[in-house]
């Protein structure tokens, strides 16, 4: 909810690096970069989205960001699909628990324009295809990806596809894959190093590459204008494209097996993968684009097969697991890597404990876990706890349990997951219901002191007269909250009632 | 063993009678000014601010006052359900309700009990039954949510008015102090051959 108070701009966005404005419209604005609600979000990140009426988050790659004259903060969001959304077109195909499909083709639902409020965390999504323009990221890098994709999902036709086409929705297919962090290998004419083992192998696969080369230097003005948003995508990245869309869409399988030969004989086709890069990875403020150039010692060794394997109850955030941050801490930053859960329909009376206990004995797990504390407002039947998990796989993976399987506690409870994200937490600084002190003038007038001083109204007053309309929405309130309970009350024992006839007969 | 625990948790339900739950609080208002607030009616032994986890932050902060003994806990229910009483602001009261346990962010477990679950297997009778209570669950936090978002909406309309209601009093307050200092009014006054000190807002 983004609500300025008073004139004042909300405090926790703020943009980063402008980008340029407009080219039909002057009034927007384009930027590189913001930061909400403390989080660095760069263009080309991923990002959870919340989506209204949905429990499962959505998953976006922030594509655009800019400013309307209106002041609205927008983001284009390019969709990953999860397994569970396309599961009726996944066919044989047996996705990874962490995998995501990337949308392609030019039906609705690949891409949208979102408010920037509908951001709920940073997403770390990698690229594992083995696509050629595709910087393969290190066994590292997979290790601490919330989620990775090496496929597309055409919404057109419905397929899902190993090949990537050169654009999707106006943006060049680089800028999907992963981010290339070292500028080498985007120079044309670089000697030696990254770049020559990097195309090098793949030059013997097409003949006249060199050539290619100097006719996109001619023509580039030319293919600039071809691109469909020349002015978003890096001149260099555009450069590229022809060369590879002619050869993958021609002799891709011929790629792959090279790049499977390659892997074989255990050479680096990936110059990225540096010491530099896990050592950001690991911080939790990571800088994105990295202008330093890489060391050559970093381009290195024997590639690992894609799939990582992960030990369950594995922790990678060890340090900050033992150090026993305060609960609201460890939950922001879990919120981050998506590594919680909300378990629902709890018996209210449970302790955090408890819930600890009760999920190492479901999904052998060790959690951190926090009831919620129940109030007036909330629910008297149900009881409902955050639970930290040491993963994101293993909160995705009690997550699918819970959704697909049945947990039920003794007394007939089953539990139902959530991942509804807390909306807005944070602090409040001023309050419905109390006057401003803006309005100090007025106070000083009718009685400065009772600000001060916490006190019982007096009758004759005007504030007394206010209160009284304050007590009688409490009032109603608590009556409606009363009886929307009374009525889940019954709604529950009806079904329960109902399977206890069924077990009767 | 298990002794202690039981004298743990009667001890703590024994801290629960002394304790009120007041909500509908500024979260402007800080520990000290609460206890201060609440000295008035007896000892408070100790302050305990309730996390809002889930949000929306608009939602009033609650807190959990321990009083000293059981009578004085009572005082603050009794009073605040007839007067309505305001912390650290003005016009909107506060609430008090008794506290229950489950409001207790470190509350000790039951004793002597276990938590036990199992998963049910697809095929058990069960299963097609917790779906449905599962699905019911869903369809009640999220009417819980809708009930809660209404009531914020209309406390934001109340506090509209009265504070357009209060600008309007200032203004009309603020003319009639100007009035008086700059002595139109005593002059009209004695044009007209009315008593001043008669008037009450001087």
């Amino acid at each position: 909810m983004l609500k300025s108070n008073g004139g004042k701009v909300v405090p926790y966005f703020k943009w980063g690096v402008k980008k340029g404005v407009g080219r039909t419209n002057k009034n927007v604005q384009f930027f590189e970069s913001f930061t909400y609600e403390g989080i660095e979000y760069r263009l080309f990140d991923c990002a959870y989205f919340f989506v209204d009426g949905q429990c499962e988050t959505s998953i976006g790659k922030l594509v655009r960001m800019y400013e309307t004259s209106t002041g609205e903060k927008l983001v284009k969001v390019m969709w990953f699909f999860r397994p569970s959304d396309i599961r009726s077109f996944l066919g044989g195909y047996e996705p990874q628990w962490d995998e995501l499909f990337l949308a392609c083709g030019d039906e609705e639902g690949v891409y949208n324009i979102n408010n920037v409020d509908a951001i709920i965390g940073k997403c770390n999504v990698l690229c594992d295809s083995e696509d050629q323009r595709n910087p393969r990221p290190s066994r590292n890098d997979l290790r601490n990806a919330n989620y990775v994709f090496s496929r597309t999902f055409d919404t057109k036709r419905r397929i899902i596809s190993k090949h990537f086409p050169d654009g999707i929705a106006g943006i060049g297919v680089e800028k999907l894959f992963n981010k290339i962090r070292d500028k080498q290998p985007l120079k044309p004419p670089y000697p030696s190093g990254a770049a020559s083992t990097r195309s090098s192998p793949v030059k013997s696969l097409y003949s006249g590459s060199g050539s290619t080369k100097l006719g996109r230097n001619d023509n580039r003005d030319g293919k600039l204008i071809s691109r469909p948003i020349p002015d978003r995508s890096d001149p260099l990245h555009v450069k590229k494209n022809p060369l590879y869309t002619e050869s993958t869409s021609r002799d891709l399988k011929t790629k792959t097996r090279a790049v499977e030969k390659l892997h074989a004989s255990g050479s680096s086709l990936d110059p990225h993968p540096s010491k530099k890069r896990k050592l950001k990875r690991n911080t939790p403020e990571r800088d994105v684009f990295d202008d330093s150039a890489p060391q050559p010692r970093e381009q290195r060794l024997v590639r690992n097969p894609p799939l990582v394997e992960k030990a369950p109850s594995q922790n990678i955030d060890k340090n900050s697991w033992y150090k026993k941050l305060p609960f609201e801490e460890e939950l922001k930053a879990a919120m981050v890597k998506g590594r919680w859960l909300l378990i629902e329909n709890l018996e209210p009376s449970f302790t955090s404990l408890e819930v600890e206990d009760l999920c190492r004995q479901a999904f052998n797990e060790r959690v951190n876990a926090k009831m919620i504390p129940s109030s007036n407002l909330s629910s008297p039947h149900i009881g409902r706890a955050l639970v930290i998990f040491g993963t994101t796989k293993a909160a995705d993976y009690a997550m699918s349990r819970l959704t697909e399987g049945c947990l039920m506690l003794s007394d007939q409870r089953p539990l139902v997951g959530s991942r509804t994200v807390p909306k807005d937490i944070g602090e409040c600084r001023s309050f419905t219901g109390h006057f401003s002190l803006v309005r100090k003038g007025w106070m000083s007038f009718e009685k400065r002191k009772a600000v001060a001083t916490s006190h019982c109204a007096q009758s004759n007053h005007i504030v007394c007269h206010m209160a009284l309309q304050w007590f009688g929405l409490q009032r109603k309130s608590e009556l409606i909250l009363k009886r929307l309970f009374k009525q889940q009350a019954k709604e529950i024992n009806n079904i329960k009632s109902k399977k206890y006839q069924e077990t009767r007969r | 063993m298990a002794n202690e625990e039981e004298v743990k948790y009667n001890a703590f339900l024994e801290k629960v009678k002394r304790t009120v739950f007041v909500d509908e609080l500024t979260p402007l208002a800080s520990k000290s000014v609460l206890e201060s607030a609440f000295n008035q009616f007896g000892t408070v032994e100790d302050v305990i601010l309730v996390p809002n986890y889930l949000g929306p932050k608009e939602i009033p902060m609650g807190v959990l006052v321990v009083m000293q003994t059981e009578e004085k806990a009572k005082a603050i229910l009794d009073t605040l359900s007839q007067f309505p009483f305001m912390v650290a602001g003005i016009p909107r009261p506060v609430r008090a309700k008794p506290a229950k346990p489950e409001m207790f962010a470190d509350r000790p477990k039951e004793p002597s009990r276990r938590v036990l679950c199992r998963w049910i297997d697809p095929n058990d009778p069960d299963f097609e039954n917790a779906k449905k209570i599962k699905r019911l669950v869903q369809k009640h936090t999220a009417e819980a949510a809708f009930v809660l978002k209404n009531q914020l909406d209309e406390a934001e309309k109340l506090a509209t008015k009265q504070s357009e209601t209060a600008t309007a009093h200032h203004k009309k307050f603020e003319m009639m102090y100007k009035l008086f200092h700059d002595g139109v009014a005593e002059k009209l006054a004695n044009r007209y051959n009315i008593n001043m000190r008669s008037f009450p807002y001087r």
